[in-house]
């Protein structure tokens, strides 16, 4: 049942889930959490009591996907009903939608939503569902990219923390399947917690306990996949050739997977998503790499050329006085 | 729907000219062996107020304008937005410094002096280095995305280097005209302040070294045409979803317009025939100096386009 969410907001449970998930510490996050930590302390900008999770991010590793909850969302089995979205806007406390039709995309104020796409067949139309939410990347762009760090991992959850967002909007460039949204006109990025704030407590997420049709379920990834594996052959055998599995394998595994009866593409939903910073590296050496071979050229070419011109010049005269 | 806005593009503008015009000085200094530090003076001080615009217009595009210090209690260095903002700061903490060493190093002991001087010479190349940083940062901040137009190809960080030292070059270029301009015919207070600017009373930027920048800036648009033909051809063939429909948006789409008439005609094609229709001349005829103003004018508005064109683009 729903458990009104002001009673534990704020509890000592959520807080300590929260603290575990950040002990994650090996060399390299610990060498990189030093270097960012420290900075500005030594600098003494900042009083230790400021200290945000901008400089946590290091500790937290994304949980891996051995020992991992996920969602599985089987949209042969959904009916479109929507109890979802209203599970998730109820929980979360976000307002009331105010067009007379749901909208099928989501904004700051709906985490969660049910997208129809319809496919017309010798002129009967067929209504195909898929789920619109947060994937829970492993390899999650909105954590790399976040210049602070609130946007992170915590333990199977990604999160982003609303009080450390600044509300740069990066997460929204970079995010491949277009999740997070700014509250119009400014505000934070906001965006589905996988309910971080039930999981720990024992509860299922408010969009997988309401479901009617079981179209959702929540558990262990591992043994999710192993089902999920077995609804896809139980598709294909019944006919739906094209039925398949979503987010086993992309970006390092999701935290939210779909069985599709249709390919990925068909509902909007990219073959081969990416992690916005996987070429970042290439970027910034092809950025410096021109300043220094391309964009230096002229100068080298003009001035140095200038110079020598300039220096025969002057032998020419010195010569000439000699 | 369009979250980055004017802000954005002219944030990204303003931070490339700001290095590009650091870049473009320092280099033109050393290659004629250190005889032109006024113009390594003028690009700091053309650097330093843009790159305090540009830190205001980011915080003030922010969500949540008064958390921006959170930026500067962290560092993440996947992040590009993490990393550009210590770019720009650290950038203009050494040109700060440097500004301070021209103005009091020659108020001590000779070797004292030296010391200093010899300081503000390594603060110069860590200044460039930064400047650089952040040239390529501008496009490396909208290249670590999903969206087509920005991440489809790994050129957008070259397109805006060279773009940034072209505009970097042309306000140099602009503003060593009106400098010199406000020098020789300007009323007596204004010769005063650029005389202390500059830390001497007979201070000039030679016409010639003017005249090689302009040069400079002329191979520098040919670059700039062919890394951006480069980009628009790797866009066109990338095995990325939307890249071609997002090169369709400037070369045919809505953006079009903007495109051909701001970034190919502005920035590029009319800079390039006015540069070349005073080729050779010096500067000493008012149609000259006017032409190369006219040139440099537009490679500075050009180069705005080219960063709306881009930013919007992207979100399109």
């Amino acid at each position: 049942m729903l458990v009104n969410k002001a009673e534990f907001r704020y509890s000592s449970a959520r807080l300590s889930a929260r603290k575990d998930a950040s002990l994650k510490l090996d060399r390299r996050n610990f060498l990189k959490f030093s270097i960012s930590a420290t900075g500005p302390f030594v600098l003494g900008l900042v009083p230790i009591s400021k200290l945000g999770p901008g400089l946590l991010k290091g500790f937290r590793a994304p949980q891996s996907n051995g020992d991992r909850k996920a969602i599985l969302y089987d949209s042969a089995k959904c009916i479109g009903c929507r109890l979802c979205e209203v599970a998730c806007r109820n929980w979360n406390e976000l307002p009331e939608e105010e067009e007379p039709e749901p909208a099928e995309e989501l904004s700051a104020a709906k985490w969660n939503a049910i997208k129809t796409t319809e496919l017309e067949t010798d002129g009967v139309k067929v209504k195909f569902f898929s789920k619109l939410q947060c994937m829970h990347c492993t390899e999650a762009s909105c954590v790399s990219v976040c210049p602070t760090g609130a946007a992170s991992h915590y333990s199977e959850f990604v999160e982003i923390d609303q009080d450390w967002c600044i509300g740069c909007a990066y997460c929204l460039a970079a995010c491949p399947f277009t999740v997070p949204h700014t509250e119009p006109p400014k505000g934070t990025a906001r965006k589905c917690t996988l309910c971080s704030d039930r999981v720990p407590q024992g509860l299922l997420p408010a969009c997988v306990e309401i479901c009617p049709t079981a179209a959702l379920t929540f558990g262990d990834r591992a043994e999710l996949i192993t089902g999920a594996k077995a609804r896809v052959d139980e598709l294909v055998a019944g006919g739906q050739s094209e039925a398949c599995l979503y987010g086993e394998t992309e970006l390092g595994g999701l935290g939210v997977m779909q069985v599709l009866q249709k390919p990925p593409s068909f509902y909007g939903i990219p073959e081969a998503p990416r992690q916005a910073t996987n070429n970042v590296f290439i970027q910034w050496a092809g950025g410096i790499a021109t300043a220094i071979a391309l964009a230096a050229i002229p100068f080298m070419w003009i001035f140095k050329r200038g110079r020598q011109i300039e220096e025969k010049e002057q032998y020419k005269v010195e010569g000439g006085t000699k | 729907m369009i979250t980055w806005n004017v802000p954005i593009w002219v944030y990204l503008w303003m931070a490339g000219m700001a290095g590009g015009a650091y870049f473009a000085a320092f280099l033109a200094e050393r290659f004629t062996g250190g005889t032109n530090e006024k113009l390594l003076r003028l690009a700091t001080y053309i650097g330093i107020p843009l790159v305090a615009i540009v830190v205001i217009l980011l915080i003030i595009d922010l969500g949540m304008p008064l958390h921006f210090w959170h930026l500067l209690v962290g560092f993440e260095p996947l992040s590009p937005m993490s990393l550009g903002t210590w770019i720009l700061t650290i950038w203009a903490c050494v040109a700060v410094a440097m500004i301070v060493l021209w103005f009091v190093e020659n108020s001590f002991s000779a070797r004292m002096t030296r010391i200093l001087k010899m300081g503000r010479n390594l603060l110069s190349m860590v200044a460039l280095v930064f400047s650089v940083l952040i040239m390529a940062y501008t496009g490396v901040l909208l290249a670590s995305s999903n969206q087509p137009l920005w991440s489809g190809t790994f050129l957008l960080p070259s397109l805006f280097v060279v773009s940034a030292t072209s505009t970097g070059v042309a306000i140099v270029v602009a503003a060593s005209l009106i400098a010199n301009m406000l020098n020789r015919g300007g009323p007596a207070w204004m010769k005063s302040i650029t005389n202390k600017l500059f830390g001497s009373s007979d201070w000039t930027i030679s016409n010639r070294m003017i005249g090689h920048l302009a040069e400079a800036d002329v191979i520098l648009i040919f670059i700039e045409i062919a890394v951006l033909i480069g980009y628009s051809v790797w866009l066109s063939v990338s095995a990325m979803e939307g890249t071609s429909e997002a090169l369709s948006l400037l070369t045919t789409g809505s953006l079009a317009l903007p495109f051909w008439l701001g970034v190919a005609l502005l920035a590029l094609l009319l800079p390039l025939g006015l540069e070349i229709a005073v080729h050779g001349k010096e500067i000493k005829t008012r149609a000259v100096w006017l032409t190369i103003m006219a040139s440099s004018a537009c490679v500075i508005l050009g180069g705005l386009v080219l960063r709306a064109v881009i930013v919007i683009g992207g979100q399109m």
